[in-house]
């Protein structure tokens, strides 16, 4: 218990295999646009040096500013605690995807309230349209999540992915619902064309304009895991689910390198643009939903 | 999402890009690299330092001659005007880009007129 | 006075606030200040700030003997430096009457034509990038390297060409290099026919693109602005057809011209100028072998008393060289009107009203502004702070205070 919960494929597996995730994404996107592209261990190298750099406080910032990121942080680290990975829950219990939807939600606020902290303009501008970006995707993303959990009949991640292990994908009998919880993984993680609250030609950096250091390797690798966390729940909910580590792997890097393609191929959304976008999902994700309530 | 033959197609084919220091570009014939003075054929006259737009050639009349990289625009006008003007062909830009150097005191070059053999 | 003004601003009711863009700024490539007014994310209004990369380049040119001034004005632009100093010469050539040989003028015809496929496919890179596509930023980055190459090939240097001098120009381009070029233009035409159909069809594209930015024909005409932009409008105005010089004249090609007012057709004006480039570029390699070898007249450095103005079309619009000679080796006065002033100062406020903070980037992009050739006149009065504009009956005074 006290293994899987810190090693694997806890905290340290978690960090690690998102880091190494998101350079593989940077990997790929970086041959797609025909450059070499950083190495693939990259974003630790990034972490390492950020942590060493000075952590710089804004005279204006308001009391927040030190510790949402940290907040941001272990929310998502214990959301993916509660996600199936290759068929291991760490921390298990009944009714946890309700959790599990609080703490990605509550990791992605905590960034945008870091933004609001700083008191920078161009940070409150990013959190203001990462907050309204949140009314747009967390629709799509709950009624997709709604589909398998009412179909299954069972809260728990673990015991949907077992589900699937054993009778199929749900992603088969339920494809709107896949199509709209992999828009609303793009949206959550920012990947474009949803890269609006941290657009950085109109506002800079965003929410972590202001930010140095440990705090923004912190909010970085927040943005990491919660990639990594999207995938492992979406393999377990629609993709086949996941008994093994070798078939994780494999399902996750297909998912990871679809999620590379809209990265490269799409042009940033207006925000007035993101919410007929996404909200046009969630009513596409609806469809499933009213027919799992009718078959049932 | 018109680009994604493209993309694709770019994720199996070689990166346009190169691995600088490791990989030289091709450098096309005649490009203007560093300045090059020969002492001996140069009369040292200072024309070159009269037409030298951003003054990084200093002309000690018959005496010396100093070069600055680091005040150079490339631009080969001092070549033009020994070639020219004063028809002697003591500059010339050879194709060598490389010329980051550590200490600013290394970018300059000082030729001092030799002494006529006896 | 910054602050007072703000103020003005934000007591008009719809300002919620002010964001300021630049001078530091990952937008732009170069410094300026953009004071945004904004109700939520709509622009109410902008404030424009120019003058952080003021150098004083005409007072250097007047320190400078002619052939000096060839190198300073290139340094005038980054992107479009070829055609800051053919104009200068070309100036130059005015001032002593003289005509250069046939040659020089093809060469220097195929400079400009290549720097314009280079600033063209960079502004592609740069809207795309505008847009958050970095895809199309790379690829047209990539290819903007071709034409990189064969400026190198021509002149011995991929930015500041160094490839006029007054008289003529100061390389010949050997006959061997042809064959290589026009395979790279082949290829370029290839993949311009490429990027005409992303820029047209792609819908992430046109969703930031098509109906923003409107720059309506009327206050084109009204605020003189020139270049693309203008084209982009509807009106049919460029310099190498209106007042023809070089071999502009002689060649095959047309005026690029589109109605849609948009940031869209800014860009599709671009895309297709390229076209007609290549075509041009394609006519003088053809022609060139056959012409006589020499490339450069022998001037006097020395130039009598004399005025000239020299008109040009650069990448960005019309660009206007005036020198006037006082009998030594150095010009008695330079004055150099860019393109992108205009284009800048007037347009930016019209386009950018009632539009969203997102569409910025975009918009401003697509008018291609080129902020180091803008930087010439601003006054600011130290003492009292107060900001003057320079207007027809200012400028007036000033010269009936010099006569007395």
């Amino acid at each position: 218990m006290i293994f899987e919960i810190l090693i694997y494929p806890g905290f340290v597996f978690l960090v690690l295999a998102s880091m190494i995730y998101y350079g593989i994404l940077r990997k790929v996107a970086a041959r797609m646009q025909s450059r070499i592209g950083p190495p693939i261990w990259q974003p630790i190298l990034d972490f390492i040096k950020l942590v060493g750099k000075e952590d710089l406080n804004p005279e204006q910032a308001k009391a927040g500013f030190t510790f949402w990121p940290f907040i941001a942080i272990t929310s998502v680290l214990i959301a993916g605690l509660l996600t199936p990975i290759a068929g291991i829950v760490p921390l298990s219990f009944t009714g946890d995807i309700v959790v599990l939807i609080y703490f990605l939600a509550f990791g992605s606020l905590a960034v945008y309230l870091s933004g609001f902290s700083s008191s920078n303009p161009y940070g409150v501008v990013g959190s203001m349209r990462g907050l309204i970006q949140m009314i747009g995707y967390e629709f799509p993303f709950i009624v997709s999540i709604l589909v398998p959990v009412v179909a299954a009949g069972i809260l728990s991640p673990f015991l949907i992915n077992t589900l699937q292990v054993h009778y199929g994908w749900f992603g088969f009998t339920f494809p709107f619902a896949a199509i709209a919880y992999f828009v609303s993984i793009l949206a959550k993680v920012e990947v474009p064309p949803f890269h609006t609250p941290g657009a950085h030609q109109e506002i800079v950096s965003g929410y972590s304009t202001e930010y140095t250091g440990t705090r923004l390797a912190m909010i970085e690798l927040a943005h990491m895991i919660k990639l990594f966390v999207l995938i492992s729940l979406g393999i377990a909910l629609f993709f086949g689910g996941s008994a093994d580590i070798l078939m994780f792997i494999v399902k996750s890097l297909v998912l990871l390198f679809i999620i590379t393609l809209a990265r490269v191929l799409v042009a940033r959304f207006r925000i007035d643009q993101i919410l007929k976008f996404t909200w046009f999902f969630g009513f596409v994700a609806l469809i499933d939903l009213v027919r799992v309530v009718l078959i049932l | 999402m018109r680009l994604t033959g493209e993309a694709l197609k770019n994720v199996f084919k070689r990166p346009f890009t190169q691995k600088y220091p490791k990989v030289k570009p091709i450098i096309p014939e005649g490009l203007r690299g560093r300045v090059e003075h020969d002492k001996n054929k140069c009369i040292y006259c200072g024309m070159c330092d009269k037409y030298c737009p951003s003054g990084a050639i200093e002309v000690e009349v018959g005496r010396a001659w100093r070069y600055d990289m680091g005040r150079c625009l490339f631009c080969s006008q001092c070549e033009e005007v020994c070639k020219y003007m004063v028809r002697k062909n003591a500059i010339t830009m050879v194709m060598d880009f490389e010329h980051a150097e550590r200490k600013k005191s290394r970018l300059i070059t000082i030729h001092k007129k030799p002494k006529p053999e006896k | 006075m910054k602050e007072e003004k703000k103020m003005e601003k934000v007591k008009e009711e719809r300002v919620t606030y002010s964001l300021p863009i630049g001078p530091q700024h990952p937008m732009y490539v170069e410094a300026e200040n953009l004071n945004v007014y904004l109700d939520g994310e709509t622009i109410v209004d902008v404030d424009i700030n120019v003058g952080y990369l003021h150098r004083g380049i005409e007072e250097l040119m007047q320190r400078r003997n002619y052939l000096q001034n060839i190198y300073l004005s290139e340094r005038i632009c980054g992107i479009c430096s070829g055609i800051h100093s053919m104009t200068y010469c070309q100036c130059i050539e005015n001032l002593l009457d003289v005509n250069i040989p046939e040659r020089a003028k093809y060469i220097r015809t195929m400079v400009l034509e290549l720097e314009r496929l280079h600033s063209h496919f960079l502004f592609l890179g740069v809207v795309g990038y505008e847009i958050g596509m970095d895809t199309a930023f790379m690829y047209a980055w990539k290819d903007r390297e071709f034409s990189m190459d064969m400026l190198e090939q021509v002149s011995g240097n991929r930015v500041n060409y160094a490839m006029p001098t007054v008289g003529g120009v100061r390389r010949d381009v050997p006959n061997h290099i042809i064959p290589s070029m026009l395979k790279k233009l082949n290829h370029l035409e290839k993949r311009t026919e490429y990027y005409r159909k992303v820029f047209l069809r792609d819908r992430t594209i046109i969703a930031r693109t098509r109906g923003l930015g409107i720059l309506p024909k009327k206050d084109v005409e009204r605020f003189s602005i020139v270049g693309p932009v203008a084209r982009a409008s509807g009106l049919k105005i460029d310099v190498r057809r209106d007042t023809p010089y070089l071999k502009y004249d002689d060649l095959d090609w047309k005026v690029i011209v589109e109605k849609a007012e948009d940031s869209q057709s800014r860009v599709m004006v671009k895309v297709l100028e390229i076209f007609q480039s290549i075509k041009i570029l394609r006519q003088c390699l053809k022609k060139l072998p056959s012409l006589d070898r020499e490339i450069k007249t022998k001037v006097p450095l020395v130039i009598p008393k004399a005025e000239a103005i020299a008109i040009t079309e650069a990448p960005r619009g019309e660009l206007v060289y005036y020198a006037m000679s006082n009998g030594t080796d150095r010009p008695e006065r330079m004055r150099i009107r860019t393109p992108s002033f205009v284009n800048i100062i007037y347009s930016l406020p019209i386009i950018l009203k009632e539009q969203q903070l997102a569409d910025l980037p975009a918009i401003v992009a697509s008018i291609d502004p080129c902020f180091s050739c803008t930087d010439r006149m601003t006054l600011i009065d130290t003492k009292s702070g107060e900001k003057k504009t320079v207007d027809e009956t200012y400028l007036k005074k000033l010269g009936e205070r010099r006569l007395k």
